[in-house]
Protein backbone atom coordinates (compact mmCIF):
# COMPACT_ATOMS: atom_id res chain seq x y z
CA UNK A 1 0.00 0.00 0.00
CA UNK A 2 2.96 2.35 0.46
CA UNK A 3 3.55 2.06 -3.28
CA UNK A 4 0.16 3.26 -3.77
CA UNK A 5 0.64 6.29 -1.62
CA UNK A 6 3.91 7.16 -2.83
CA UNK A 7 1.96 7.69 -6.17
CA UNK A 8 0.58 11.28 -7.10
CA UNK A 9 -3.16 11.22 -5.83
CA UNK A 10 -5.31 13.22 -7.93
CA UNK A 11 -7.76 15.22 -5.74
CA UNK A 12 -11.39 13.25 -4.97
CA UNK A 13 -14.55 15.40 -5.39
CA UNK A 14 -16.43 14.55 -2.56
CA UNK A 15 -20.31 14.57 -3.04
CA UNK A 16 -23.00 14.59 -0.70
CA UNK A 17 -25.92 13.56 -2.30
CA UNK A 18 -29.93 13.84 -2.05
CA UNK A 19 -32.01 15.36 0.74
CA UNK A 20 -35.37 14.61 1.57
CA UNK A 21 -37.91 17.42 3.28
CA UNK A 22 -39.99 16.79 5.44
CA UNK A 23 -38.86 13.71 7.73
CA UNK A 24 -42.12 13.35 9.27
CA UNK A 25 -45.51 14.34 8.02
CA UNK A 26 -49.01 13.28 9.49
CA UNK A 27 -52.62 12.40 8.06
CA UNK A 28 -55.36 12.99 10.48
CA UNK A 29 -58.09 13.98 7.89
CA UNK A 30 -59.00 11.88 4.98
CA UNK A 31 -59.34 15.17 2.61
CA UNK A 32 -56.09 16.01 3.11
CA UNK A 33 -54.69 12.19 2.35
CA UNK A 34 -52.31 13.91 -0.19
CA UNK A 35 -49.30 15.04 1.25
CA UNK A 36 -45.66 16.04 -0.51
CA UNK A 37 -42.19 15.53 0.44
CA UNK A 38 -39.50 16.99 -1.92
CA UNK A 39 -36.32 15.52 -2.60
CA UNK A 40 -33.37 17.66 -3.54
CA UNK A 41 -29.90 17.31 -5.32
CA UNK A 42 -27.82 20.15 -3.75
CA UNK A 43 -24.71 18.30 -5.92
CA UNK A 44 -23.21 20.15 -9.05
CA UNK A 45 -23.78 16.54 -10.73
CA UNK A 46 -27.08 14.85 -11.99
CA UNK A 47 -28.07 11.70 -9.54
CA UNK A 48 -30.79 8.76 -9.74
CA UNK A 49 -32.80 8.13 -6.90
CA UNK A 50 -35.66 6.38 -6.10
CA UNK A 51 -38.85 6.62 -3.72
CA UNK A 52 -40.59 4.09 -1.68
CA UNK A 53 -42.58 3.42 1.51
CA UNK A 54 -43.27 0.56 3.45
CA UNK A 55 -45.37 -0.26 6.47
CA UNK A 56 -43.94 0.12 9.50
CA UNK A 57 -44.79 -3.26 11.24
CA UNK A 58 -42.41 -3.24 14.46
CA UNK A 59 -39.88 -1.30 16.04
CA UNK A 60 -38.57 -3.43 18.82
CA UNK A 61 -35.69 -5.25 18.52
CA UNK A 62 -32.72 -3.78 16.77
CA UNK A 63 -33.63 -3.41 13.20
CA UNK A 64 -37.10 -2.32 12.18
CA UNK A 65 -39.92 -4.67 10.98
CA UNK A 66 -40.80 -3.21 7.57
CA UNK A 67 -43.55 -4.85 4.65
CA UNK A 68 -44.67 -3.75 1.40
CA UNK A 69 -48.03 -1.32 1.17
CA UNK A 70 -50.03 -0.84 -1.71
CA UNK A 71 -51.78 1.48 1.18
CA UNK A 72 -49.78 4.32 0.64
CA UNK A 73 -48.95 5.56 -2.95
CA UNK A 74 -46.18 7.50 -4.25
CA UNK A 75 -45.33 9.23 -7.34
CA UNK A 76 -43.23 9.17 -8.71
CA UNK A 77 -40.54 5.99 -7.82
CA UNK A 78 -37.69 6.54 -9.79
CA UNK A 79 -36.44 9.74 -10.65
CA UNK A 80 -33.07 11.41 -12.19
CA UNK A 81 -32.57 14.74 -10.72
CA UNK A 82 -29.96 17.49 -12.29
CA UNK A 83 -27.28 19.41 -10.41
CA UNK A 84 -29.81 21.69 -7.79
CA UNK A 85 -32.78 20.09 -9.10
CA UNK A 86 -35.70 19.17 -6.75
CA UNK A 87 -38.51 16.94 -7.17
CA UNK A 88 -42.19 16.95 -5.31
CA UNK A 89 -42.77 13.49 -4.76
CA UNK A 90 -46.48 13.11 -4.27
CA UNK A 91 -47.80 10.36 -1.55
CA UNK A 92 -51.22 9.57 -1.02
CA UNK A 93 -52.76 7.88 1.30
CA UNK A 94 -55.69 5.15 -0.37
CA UNK A 95 -57.66 4.08 2.74
CA UNK A 96 -61.18 5.09 2.69
CA UNK A 97 -61.06 5.51 6.32
CA UNK A 98 -58.87 6.63 9.10
CA UNK A 99 -57.49 3.36 10.82
CA UNK A 100 -58.85 3.28 14.33
CA UNK A 101 -54.96 2.60 15.06
CA UNK A 102 -52.51 4.49 13.63
CA UNK A 103 -50.68 3.48 10.93
CA UNK A 104 -46.77 4.20 10.40
CA UNK A 105 -45.09 4.49 7.07
CA UNK A 106 -41.23 4.64 6.14
CA UNK A 107 -41.25 7.23 3.56
CA UNK A 108 -37.21 6.21 2.26
CA UNK A 109 -35.52 8.26 -0.51
CA UNK A 110 -32.51 6.29 -2.09
CA UNK A 111 -29.77 7.84 -4.07
CA UNK A 112 -29.13 5.05 -6.40
CA UNK A 113 -25.33 3.68 -7.48
CA UNK A 114 -26.51 4.60 -11.12
CA UNK A 115 -23.59 7.44 -12.81
CA UNK A 116 -26.25 9.58 -14.75
CA UNK A 117 -23.78 12.23 -15.25
CA UNK A 118 -22.18 12.93 -18.47
CA UNK A 119 -19.08 10.90 -18.82
CA UNK A 120 -15.59 12.74 -18.97
CA UNK A 121 -12.83 11.82 -20.89
CA UNK A 122 -10.09 10.31 -19.09
CA UNK A 123 -6.85 10.25 -19.93
CA UNK A 124 -4.33 7.14 -19.16
CA UNK A 125 -2.00 8.32 -16.85
CA UNK A 126 0.34 6.26 -14.23
CA UNK A 127 -1.65 8.08 -11.32
CA UNK A 128 -4.10 7.03 -9.08
CA UNK A 129 -6.93 8.65 -9.89
CA UNK A 130 -9.92 8.89 -6.61
CA UNK A 131 -13.42 9.68 -5.73
CA UNK A 132 -15.52 9.29 -2.60
CA UNK A 133 -19.44 9.78 -2.99
CA UNK A 134 -21.68 10.16 -0.36
CA UNK A 135 -24.82 8.40 -0.78
CA UNK A 136 -27.87 9.58 1.38
CA UNK A 137 -30.69 7.85 2.56
CA UNK A 138 -33.47 9.69 3.99
CA UNK A 139 -36.08 7.49 5.77
CA UNK A 140 -38.98 9.76 7.03
CA UNK A 141 -42.25 9.19 9.14
CA UNK A 142 -45.64 9.40 7.68
CA UNK A 143 -48.23 8.89 10.49
CA UNK A 144 -52.07 8.22 9.79
CA UNK A 145 -54.10 8.42 12.44
CA UNK A 146 -57.95 9.83 13.42
CA UNK A 147 -57.91 13.31 14.96
CA UNK A 148 -57.72 12.70 18.54
CA UNK A 149 -55.24 9.63 18.81
CA UNK A 150 -53.01 9.06 21.58
CA UNK A 151 -50.08 6.88 23.00
CA UNK A 152 -51.06 5.22 25.92
CA UNK A 153 -48.51 3.43 27.73
CA UNK A 154 -48.39 0.68 30.37
CA UNK A 155 -44.94 -0.94 32.10
CA UNK A 156 -45.81 -4.63 31.59
CA UNK A 157 -42.40 -5.87 33.38
CA UNK A 158 -39.18 -4.15 34.82
CA UNK A 159 -36.11 -6.04 35.52
CA UNK A 160 -32.92 -4.86 37.13
CA UNK A 161 -29.99 -5.95 35.27
CA UNK A 162 -27.48 -4.37 37.42
CA UNK A 163 -26.56 -2.05 39.83
CA UNK A 164 -27.19 0.64 37.39
CA UNK A 165 -30.15 -0.59 34.83
CA UNK A 166 -33.05 -1.48 34.38
CA UNK A 167 -35.02 -2.98 31.67
CA UNK A 168 -38.57 -2.10 31.05
CA UNK A 169 -41.14 -3.93 28.95
CA UNK A 170 -43.74 -1.46 27.63
CA UNK A 171 -46.92 -1.27 26.04
CA UNK A 172 -48.48 1.18 24.05
CA UNK A 173 -52.35 0.33 24.60
CA UNK A 174 -53.34 3.71 23.01
CA UNK A 175 -54.07 4.46 19.18
CA UNK A 176 -50.77 6.68 18.46
CA UNK A 177 -47.27 5.62 18.76
CA UNK A 178 -44.75 7.60 20.44
CA UNK A 179 -41.16 8.07 21.88
CA UNK A 180 -41.33 7.27 25.35
CA UNK A 181 -38.28 9.87 26.16
CA UNK A 182 -38.38 12.25 29.05
CA UNK A 183 -39.36 14.73 27.00
CA UNK A 184 -42.98 13.56 27.13
CA UNK A 185 -42.93 11.03 30.55
CA UNK A 186 -41.93 11.32 33.91
CA UNK A 187 -39.71 7.79 35.01
CA UNK A 188 -40.53 7.52 38.55
CA UNK A 189 -38.74 4.31 40.15
CA UNK A 190 -39.44 3.46 43.83
CA UNK A 191 -36.64 1.97 46.10
CA UNK A 192 -37.58 1.20 49.77
CA UNK A 193 -40.63 2.64 49.40
CA UNK A 194 -39.24 5.72 48.35
CA UNK A 195 -39.91 8.03 45.31
CA UNK A 196 -36.85 8.86 42.87
CA UNK A 197 -37.50 11.15 39.73
CA UNK A 198 -35.26 10.13 37.27
CA UNK A 199 -33.52 12.98 35.93
CA UNK A 200 -32.54 13.93 32.49
CA UNK A 201 -29.32 13.37 33.27
CA UNK A 202 -30.13 9.72 34.55
CA UNK A 203 -31.65 9.08 31.28
CA UNK A 204 -28.11 10.17 29.48
CA UNK A 205 -27.09 6.73 28.45
CA UNK A 206 -30.94 5.31 27.16
CA UNK A 207 -31.48 4.68 23.94
CA UNK A 208 -35.61 5.50 23.15
CA UNK A 209 -37.05 3.72 20.63
CA UNK A 210 -40.53 5.26 18.84
CA UNK A 211 -43.71 2.37 20.32
CA UNK A 212 -46.02 1.39 18.00
CA UNK A 213 -49.93 1.69 18.57
CA UNK A 214 -50.58 -1.80 19.80
CA UNK A 215 -47.27 -2.94 20.51
CA UNK A 216 -44.87 -3.58 23.20
CA UNK A 217 -40.88 -2.59 22.96
CA UNK A 218 -38.22 -3.08 25.12
CA UNK A 219 -36.44 -0.24 27.20
CA UNK A 220 -33.32 -0.56 29.05
CA UNK A 221 -32.73 2.91 31.24
CA UNK A 222 -29.01 2.49 31.45
CA UNK A 223 -26.24 3.81 33.51
CA UNK A 224 -29.00 5.60 36.02
CA UNK A 225 -27.36 4.68 39.15
CA UNK A 226 -29.54 3.72 41.51
CA UNK A 227 -29.78 4.27 45.48
CA UNK A 228 -29.31 1.41 47.39
CA UNK A 229 -32.00 -0.71 48.77
CA UNK A 230 -35.14 -3.17 46.58
CA UNK A 231 -36.81 -1.61 43.35
CA UNK A 232 -40.47 -1.73 44.31
CA UNK A 233 -42.08 0.10 41.43
CA UNK A 234 -41.40 1.44 38.09
CA UNK A 235 -43.41 3.42 36.76
CA UNK A 236 -44.23 6.43 33.73
CA UNK A 237 -46.07 9.73 34.15
CA UNK A 238 -47.34 11.64 31.27
CA UNK A 239 -45.67 15.01 31.68
CA UNK A 240 -48.63 18.13 31.25
CA UNK A 241 -48.08 20.14 27.91
CA UNK A 242 -46.52 23.20 28.99
CA UNK B 1 -0.02 6.52 13.63
CA UNK B 2 -3.54 8.62 13.52
CA UNK B 3 -5.64 10.16 11.21
CA UNK B 4 -8.54 12.51 11.51
CA UNK B 5 -11.32 13.06 9.48
CA UNK B 6 -13.79 15.83 10.15
CA UNK B 7 -16.89 16.56 8.42
CA UNK B 8 -17.01 20.44 9.52
CA UNK B 9 -18.81 23.24 7.40
CA UNK B 10 -20.82 23.43 4.27
CA UNK B 11 -18.62 22.88 1.29
CA UNK B 12 -18.23 19.75 -0.04
CA UNK B 13 -14.74 18.90 -0.78
CA UNK B 14 -12.40 15.64 -0.09
CA UNK B 15 -8.72 15.57 -0.49
CA UNK B 16 -7.76 12.00 -1.12
CA UNK B 17 -3.95 13.59 -1.05
CA UNK B 18 -4.54 14.36 2.69
CA UNK B 19 -5.64 10.54 3.83
CA UNK B 20 -2.53 8.85 1.59
CA UNK B 21 0.54 11.70 2.19
CA UNK B 22 -0.75 13.94 5.09
CA UNK B 23 -2.75 11.35 6.94
CA UNK B 24 -5.26 13.80 7.66
CA UNK B 25 -8.55 14.12 5.88
CA UNK B 26 -10.60 17.35 6.02
CA UNK B 27 -14.14 16.97 4.46
CA UNK B 28 -16.61 19.80 4.24
CA UNK B 29 -20.38 18.90 3.58
CA UNK B 30 -23.15 20.66 3.00
CA UNK B 31 -26.31 17.93 3.24
CA UNK B 32 -29.37 20.17 2.62
CA UNK B 33 -33.22 19.36 3.45
CA UNK B 34 -35.25 18.31 6.55
CA UNK B 35 -33.80 19.43 9.87
CA UNK B 36 -30.78 20.99 11.18
CA UNK B 37 -28.28 18.17 13.12
CA UNK B 38 -25.00 19.28 14.61
CA UNK B 39 -22.71 16.10 15.25
CA UNK B 40 -19.13 16.26 16.64
CA UNK B 41 -18.69 18.80 19.18
CA UNK B 42 -21.72 19.22 20.64
CA UNK B 43 -25.15 18.90 19.40
CA UNK B 44 -26.91 22.16 19.67
CA UNK B 45 -29.27 22.90 17.35
CA UNK B 46 -33.28 22.30 17.65
CA UNK B 47 -34.64 20.89 14.85
CA UNK B 48 -36.22 23.78 12.13
CA UNK B 49 -37.53 24.15 9.33
CA UNK B 50 -34.23 24.08 7.43
CA UNK B 51 -31.17 22.24 6.34
CA UNK B 52 -29.22 19.62 7.77
CA UNK B 53 -25.59 20.85 7.97
CA UNK B 54 -22.99 18.04 9.50
CA UNK B 55 -20.21 19.94 11.59
CA UNK B 56 -17.20 19.43 13.81
CA UNK B 57 -17.64 15.20 12.80
CA UNK B 58 -14.25 14.14 13.81
CA UNK B 59 -12.99 11.27 12.50
CA UNK B 60 -9.62 9.66 14.35
CA UNK B 61 -8.33 7.10 12.35
CA UNK B 62 -6.14 4.79 14.49
CA UNK B 63 -5.27 4.17 17.60
CA UNK B 64 -5.40 0.67 17.43
CA UNK B 65 -4.85 -0.65 20.63
CA UNK B 66 -8.15 1.54 21.86
CA UNK B 67 -10.41 -1.06 20.08
CA UNK B 68 -10.97 -4.40 21.83
CA UNK B 69 -14.44 -5.17 21.17
CA UNK B 70 -15.84 -7.61 17.98
CA UNK B 71 -15.73 -5.56 14.72
CA UNK B 72 -18.69 -3.43 15.23
CA UNK B 73 -19.13 -0.19 16.75
CA UNK B 74 -21.88 1.79 17.78
CA UNK B 75 -21.88 5.00 19.42
CA UNK B 76 -24.67 7.22 20.27
CA UNK B 77 -25.08 10.43 20.71
CA UNK B 78 -27.74 12.34 21.80
CA UNK B 79 -29.24 15.43 23.05
CA UNK B 80 -32.88 15.09 24.25
CA UNK B 81 -33.67 18.40 25.52
CA UNK B 82 -33.23 19.31 21.11
CA UNK B 83 -35.15 16.00 20.58
CA UNK B 84 -31.69 14.88 18.48
CA UNK B 85 -29.68 12.14 18.70
CA UNK B 86 -27.20 10.36 16.29
CA UNK B 87 -25.92 7.01 16.08
CA UNK B 88 -22.73 5.69 14.45
CA UNK B 89 -22.94 1.88 13.33
CA UNK B 90 -19.92 0.40 11.90
CA UNK B 91 -20.34 -3.04 11.33
CA UNK B 92 -17.41 -5.39 9.45
CA UNK B 93 -17.42 -5.10 5.58
CA UNK B 94 -19.77 -2.35 5.79
CA UNK B 95 -23.24 -3.69 6.53
CA UNK B 96 -25.48 -1.15 7.67
CA UNK B 97 -28.01 -1.87 10.89
CA UNK B 98 -29.95 1.10 12.04
CA UNK B 99 -29.86 1.61 15.84
CA UNK B 100 -32.82 4.32 16.79
CA UNK B 101 -31.28 6.39 19.33
CA UNK B 102 -33.50 9.42 19.38
CA UNK B 103 -35.38 11.62 17.11
CA UNK B 104 -32.53 11.21 14.16
CA UNK B 105 -30.76 8.39 14.77
CA UNK B 106 -27.87 8.37 11.34
CA UNK B 107 -26.69 5.35 10.48
CA UNK B 108 -22.93 5.39 8.91
CA UNK B 109 -20.70 2.85 7.59
CA UNK B 110 -18.04 3.37 4.70
CA UNK B 111 -17.66 0.98 2.15
CA UNK B 112 -15.98 1.00 -1.18
CA UNK B 113 -13.36 -0.44 -4.28
CA UNK B 114 -11.14 0.87 -6.14
CA UNK B 115 -8.98 -1.37 -8.39
CA UNK B 116 -7.12 -4.09 -6.06
CA UNK B 117 -7.72 -1.85 -2.86
CA UNK B 118 -11.33 -2.20 -0.55
CA UNK B 119 -12.33 0.46 1.75
CA UNK B 120 -14.05 -0.52 4.72
CA UNK B 121 -14.69 1.09 8.10
CA UNK B 122 -14.06 -0.69 10.96
CA UNK B 123 -12.42 -3.83 9.98
CA UNK B 124 -9.39 -5.35 11.34
CA UNK B 125 -7.42 -3.17 13.35
CA UNK B 126 -8.40 0.28 12.79
CA UNK B 127 -11.41 0.73 14.42
CA UNK B 128 -10.98 2.92 17.62
CA UNK B 129 -12.70 3.43 20.53
CA UNK B 130 -15.87 5.23 21.90
CA UNK B 131 -14.43 8.57 23.12
CA UNK B 132 -14.24 9.09 27.11
CA UNK B 133 -12.99 12.13 27.89
CA UNK B 134 -16.58 13.61 28.35
CA UNK B 135 -19.30 15.73 26.52
CA UNK B 136 -17.01 17.60 23.67
CA UNK B 137 -14.95 14.32 22.37
CA UNK B 138 -15.40 13.65 19.07
CA UNK B 139 -16.85 10.50 17.23
CA UNK B 140 -14.12 8.26 16.63
CA UNK B 141 -13.85 6.32 13.40
CA UNK B 142 -11.37 4.49 11.33
CA UNK B 143 -11.08 3.44 7.72
CA UNK B 144 -8.71 1.49 5.63
CA UNK B 145 -7.65 0.72 2.41
CA UNK B 146 -6.25 -2.57 2.19
CA UNK B 147 -4.94 -4.42 -0.44
CA UNK B 148 -5.50 -6.69 -2.78
CA UNK B 149 -2.07 -8.46 -3.26
CA UNK B 150 -1.52 -8.78 -7.03
CA UNK B 151 -4.08 -6.36 -8.14
CA UNK B 152 -2.62 -3.22 -9.90
CA UNK B 153 -3.71 0.54 -8.26
CA UNK B 154 -5.83 2.15 -9.98
CA UNK B 155 -8.89 4.80 -10.48
CA UNK B 156 -11.65 4.21 -8.17
CA UNK B 157 -14.69 4.83 -6.14
CA UNK B 158 -15.44 4.52 -3.02
CA UNK B 159 -18.85 5.30 -1.29
CA UNK B 160 -20.03 6.52 2.07
CA UNK B 161 -23.50 5.11 2.93
CA UNK B 162 -25.28 6.81 5.32
CA UNK B 163 -29.01 6.95 6.41
CA UNK B 164 -30.90 9.56 8.44
CA UNK B 165 -33.82 7.94 9.86
CA UNK B 166 -36.77 9.56 11.91
CA UNK B 167 -37.78 8.03 14.91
Amino acid sequence: MKRVFLLLFIFSSFLFSITMYPLIETISNLKKRQIVFKVSNPTERTVAADFSIKFLVDTNGKKEKRIETQKVMAYPSQFVLKPKESKKIRVRYMGSVLPDVEEVYRIIAHELNIDVSDKMQKTTTNKVEGQIKMRFTYEGLLFVHKPKAKANLKIKTFEILDTNSIKLTINNIGQASIVPNYNFYNFIITIDNKEYLLTEKNLKDTKFKRILAGKENILILKNIKLPQGKLNTVRLEKKDKK
Amino acid sequence: MKKTLSIVALVALFSLNALAVQDEITISGYLGGGAIVSFGEEITDDIVDGEMYFQGWDFDLGDLEEYTGTDRYIYTKSNLDSGISMTIDSYNGGAMISENGGYIPVTYYFDGYDAGHVWTLGTEKQLTSAPSDGENSGHFFSFQRGDISGQPPGSYEAYLYTTVSAN
